[in-house]
C-alpha cells in the first residue's frame, strides 16, 4: 500500500496542483504521444483524493476521481504498467473508462519519481486494444520522458524556492530603517572609477537622503549631487580594489549631511551600501566637544579680546556654522559693535558698527531680552523687506543671543550660516549656555585686570614710600649714624624692597625663594661665590619678608666676618622639603667654607636678632661655628611658609 | 669756548640727577656728592636738557623714568643717547623694571628702592 500521506508531501513540494498549462510539459506529452502512436498521452499527478493532469493531449479531461485513475496503478506499482487490453485486466475491466466514457482499452504508464516520492506517471492510452504492448524503443522513450518530466518538475521548484528568497531578501530592504542601494560603477577612459550608477535604492533612501527613488534609479552620483566630492568615490574605489565592505562616517558636502554605513562588493562592477544618515547625532557630538573646546578656552586665555575670537572659532566649528562673532550693544539696543570673530573663508568681513534698523524690525526681539532666532533672512517676516542688507554679509540662517550683564544686555554673540539654519531647541539652548559662560569669564578677567591693576598701583606705591624712608632717614640720621650704620640701613630696606618686588612681579602674589636669595645675593654682588640649589618654592608675602631679612643679615655677616670676607671663601645654599610627624618642614641650609676660622660672637645686636627670628619669624634656627666656617641650618613648616 | 675746555679736562664728571620727588632727589644727591662726584639737580626733563645744554661737563645723568611733564624718564634717556652719545645713562624706576627695547643702548637700570652700593659702583664703572 502506497503512503497517500506521503505522496501528498511530494505534491506539495511542487505546489503544481491547479496551476496552468506549461510548455515543457505539454510538449513532452505530445512527443510521447507521436512516438508511442497512441491518440492520448498524459502527465497525471495523484494526491489524497484525485487525479490532476497537468498536461495531457487526445482529451479534455482534467481531472478524475481516484477510483478512475489508472495511472494509480503505476503510483502503487511504483514501476512501470503496461495493459495491452484493459477489459481482459481484472483491475480495470470494471472501469468506468473502460466500460463507457473514452472507451479505452490500451495503457502503458511510467511513474513520475521524485526526489519526494512517486507522485503520478506519464501515461500512453489508446482506444484499441495493443496485443504486444509498446516496441522496446517506445517504452525506452517513454521511460526518458518521465525522467524529463521529473527534472521539469525539480528546475521548476529550486527556481520558485529562490524567487521565496529573493522576496524575504527583499522585503527586508525595503522594510529596513537604513537606506540601501545597489550601484554599477562608472569608469573613465583610463580604467578609474569616477561615478557610479543607480540601479535599486529601497524605500528608507528617501528619508535618509532627502531624493525620492523615482528621481534616482538610472542617474549617476554626479548628476544627482552635481559636486565634485573625491572622498566618496575614494571609498568606493577602495571597496571595489580591496574586494572587503568598507565603513564610513563622512559628510556628503552638498547637502551637508552625515553618514554612518558600508559599502560592500558586489561583483563584477556592482556594489551597494547600506546607511544611515547621523548629521543629529553628529552635531551633538561636536556640540559636546564645543563645549569642553569652549571651557579651555574660557579658562585659558587671558586676554579678552583674544579669548573671545578664540571663543567664536569653537561656537562656529562646533555647529559648522560660515561665522560666529560678538558685537556690544549700547544701552537702547540702537547699534552693535561688531568684531571679526570667526568665518570661514570666503565670507565677507563684518567687523564693524551695525544699525539695528538697517536690517529689520529687530529691536522689539532684543529689547524684550529673547534671542532673535532665523531659519533664512530672506523669508522671515521681520527681516524679508531688508534681505538685500543680510545678503551682502551673506548670512541667511542667523541666531543673536544676547549676553547678559547685571541683568542687562550687554552685548550679542552672533552665528550665520551662508543657507537657511533650522534652529533646534537643543542649538538654541546650547549657545545660551556658552553665552553665560562667556560673560561670566569676560566679568572674572576684567575683575583679574582691575585687580592686576590696583596690585601694581599698590607695589608702586610701595616702593616709592620705600624710597622716601630711604630719603627721609638718609636726611635725618646722616650725622647721628656711622657710615656703616647708616649702610647697614640702608641695605635691610632695599632687601625688603626686593621682597616686594618678587611677591608683586607674581601672579599668585608669591615670591620664588631662589629667585629672593639670588637678588639678595646678588645686590652684594657675591652671587658668583655662591652656590644656589632647591626645588621651586613659593613664599607668602609675610615669609618673603622675614626671609629677606634674614638672607640678607647673612649675607652681610658673610662678607664682613665670613666665608665671604676672604677671596677664595665660598657660600652654599640649599634647601629642601623634609617629612615630618605633623606635615612637611622646609630646611634651608646656608654654608660657609674657605674663609677664615670663626667664633661666635659674644655681643647680640640686632642683626643677630633678625636670624634668630629664622624664615618666619618663629626660630627654628640652629648655628653651628665650625673649623670650615659658619654653618647654619633653618626650618620652618612649609604650610605656613607657602599661605602667610 | 674756554671754560667748556677745563670742564672736560677735570677728571671727575659731573652727574646730573633728574628726579620729580624733592626729598629723593635731595638725598640721591647727597650719596653721589658723597661718593666724590659733583653733582647738579633737574626737577624734570626739560629742566635737564636745558642744564645738558650748557654744562658740557656732566657726562652721567640719572634719571627717575616716573616723572610727569613732556617726557618721562626713559624718553629722556633715548633723546640725551641721541645728542650727546657720550653721556653714560643710569634709570631708575619703582614701578617694576622697564622694557630692555625702552633702554638705550649702553644704559643702565637700577630698581628703587635704590640699593646705595649698586650706585655707587654704576657711577664708578662710568666715571
Amino acid at each position: 500500500m502506497v503512503d497517500n500521506s506521503a505522496r501528498a508531501v511530494g505534491l506539495l513540494a511542487y505546489d503544481i496542483l491547479d496551476t496552468p498549462p506549461e510548455r515543457g510539459y505539454d510538449d513532452l506529452v505530445l512527443l510521447a504521444r507521436q512516438i508511442c502512436a497512441t491518440p492520448i498521452a498524459t502527465m497525471g499527478l495523484i494526491d489524497a483524493h484525485r487525479q490532476w493532469f497537468k498536461a495531457k493531449t487526445g482529451t479534455t479531461v482534467c481531472e478524475s476521481a481516484l477510483e478512475e485513475a489508472i495511472c494509480r496503478l503505476v503510483v502503487e506499482e511504483d514501476g512501470p504498467v503496461e495493459i495491452e487490453d484493459l477489459t481482459c485486466d481484472p483491475r480495470t475491466a470494471a472501469n468506468p473508462n473502460v466500460l463507457g466514457g473514452p472507451k479505452v482499452r490500451f495503457y502503458s504508464g511510467v511513474p513520475l519519481r521524485t526526489p519526494f516520492g512517486t507522485i503520478g506517471a506519464l501515461a500512453v492510452i489508446d482506444t484499441v486494444p495493443r496485443p504486444g504492448g509498446l516496441t522496446t524503443a517506445q517504452r525506452e522513450a517513454l521511460e526518458k520522458f518521465s525522467s524529463l518530466v521529473v527534472d521539469l518538475l525539480e528546475l521548476r521548484r529550486r527556481s520558485s524556492a529562490l524567487d521565496d528568497s529573493q522576496k524575504r531578501w527583499r522585503s527586508l530592504f525595503s522594510n529596513m530603517d537604513e537606506g540601501y542601494y545597489l550601484a554599477r560603477v562608472v569608469r573613465d577612459e583610463t580604467g578609474r572609477i569616477c561615478d557610479w550608477l543607480y540601479q535599486e535604492v529601497n524605500p528608507a533612501w528617501e528619508r535618509h537622503v532627502g531624493i525620492g527613488p523615482d528621481q534616482v534609479l538610472g542617474q549617476t552620483y554626479g548628476a544627482l549631487f552635481s559636486v565634485d566630492e573625491p572622498e566618496w568615490v575614494d571609498l568606493v574605489t577602495r571597496t571595489m580594489e580591496s574586494d572587503r565592505p568598507v565603513s564610513f562616517l563622512q559628510r556628503l558636502q552638498s547637502t551637508g549631511r552625515w553618514y554612518d554605513g558600508t559599502f560592500y562588493p558586489v561583483g563584477q562592477d556592482y556594489f551597494s551600501a547600506t546607511f544611515r544618515e547621523v548629521t543629529k547625532q553628529i552635531a551633538a557630538e561636536q556640540r559636546q566637544a564645543g563645549l569642553i573646546a569652549l571651557g579651555d578656552v574660557l579658562r585659558d586665555e587671558r586676554d579678552i579680546a583674544l579669548m573671545i575670537s578664540k571663543a567664536m572659532e569653537v561656537i562656529g566649528t562646533a555647529f559648522s556654522a560660515d561665522r560666529a562673532t560678538y558685537g556690544e550693544i549700547d544701552h537702547d539696543i540702537e547699534t552693535i559693535t561688531v568684531s571679526e570673530g570667526w568665518a570661514l573663508p570666503g565670507m565677507p568681513p563684518i567687523k564693524g558698527i551695525y544699525r539695528f534698523d538697517d536690517y529689520g524690525k529687530l529691536r522689539p526681539t532684543l529689547l524684550a531680552g529673547d534671542p532673535l532666532v532665523i531659519t533664512d533672512t530672506l523669508t522671515d517676516i521681520r527681516t524679508r523687506d531688508d534681505s538685500e542688507a543680510w545678503l551682502s554679509l551673506r548670512a541667511r540662517g542667523v541666531i543673536n543671543v544676547p549676553v547678559r550683564e547685571d541683568g542687562r544686555n550687554v552685548a550679542l554673540m552672533l552665528v550665520h550660516f551662508a543657507d537657511p539654519h533650522e534652529w533646534t531647541s537643543e542649538e538654541i539652548h546650547w549657545l545660551h549656555n556658552a553665552a553665560d559662560r562667556i560673560e561670566l569669564a569676560i566679568a572674572r578677567r576684567r575683575a583679574d585686570e582691575l585687580q592686576s591693576m590696583i596690585n601694581g598701583e599698590i607695589a608702586h606705591r610701595l616702593r616709592n614710600t620705600l624710597a622716601m624712608v630711604q630719603a627721609v632717614a638718609r636726611m635725618t640720621l646722616r650725622h647721628s649714624l656711622s657710615k656703616e650704620e647708616a649702610d647697614r640701613f640702608h641695605e635691610r630696606l632695599h632687601s625688603l624692597g626686593r621682597a616686594h618686588d618678587l611677591l608683586h612681579s607674581d601672579d599668585r602674589r608669591a615670591a620664588v625663594l631662589g629667585d629672593l636669595v639670588g637678588n639678595i645675593l646678588g645686590d652684594a654682588s657675591v652671587l658668583e661665590r655662591c652656590r644656589i640649589s632647591g626645588p621651586v618654592i613659593r613664599l607668602g608675602t609675610r615669609a618673603a619678608m622675614s626671609t629677606a631679612l634674614l638672607i640678607h643679615e647673612m649675607t652681610t655677616n658673610a662678607c664682613k666676618h665670613g666665608a665671604l670676607s676672604l677671596p677664595d671663601g665660598i657660600v652654599t645654599v640649599e634647601w629642601l622639603i623634609e617629612k615630618t610627624v605633623s606635615g612637611s618642614d622646609l630646611v634651608l641650609l646656608w654654608r660657609e667654607s674657605h674663609g677664615p676660622s670663626v667664633i661666635a660672637p659674644t655681643r647680640k645686636g640686632f642683626g643677630a636678632r633678625l636670624i634668630s627670628f629664622g624664615l618666619i619669624g618663629t626660630g627654628g634656627v640652629s648655628l653651628r661655628y665650625e673649623q670650615e666656617g659658619l654653618s647654619a641650618s633653618f626650618r620652618a613648616d612649609i604650610e605656613k611658609i607657602m599661605r602667610t | 669756548m674756554a671754560h667748556s675746555l677745563i670742564y672736560t679736562q677735570s677728571a671727575v664728571p659731573t652727574v646730573l640727577v633728574v628726579e620729580d620727588e624733592p626729598l629723593q632727589r635731595m638725598s640721591l644727591m647727597d650719596l653721589v656728592e658723597e661718593a666724590g662726584y659733583p653733582v647738579e639737580e633737574a626737577c624734570d626733563a626739560d629742566q635737564a636738557l636745558a642744564i645738558l645744554e650748557t654744562r658740557p661737563d656732566i657726562r652721567i645723568v640719572l634719571a627717575d623714568v616716573d616723572m610727569p611733564g613732556s617726557m618721562d624718564g626713559l624718553r629722556l634717556a633715548a633723546l640725551v643717547r641721541d645728542r650727546w652719545p657720550p653721556i653714560e645713562i643710569i634709570v631708575t624706576s619703582g614701578r617694576g623694571i622697564p622694557q630692555l627695547k625702552t633702554i638705550p643702548a649702553r644704559a643702565m637700570f637700577l630698581p628703587k628702592p635704590l640699593s646705595e652700593q649698586r650706585v655707587i659702583e654704576a657711577l664708578s664703572q662710568f666715571g
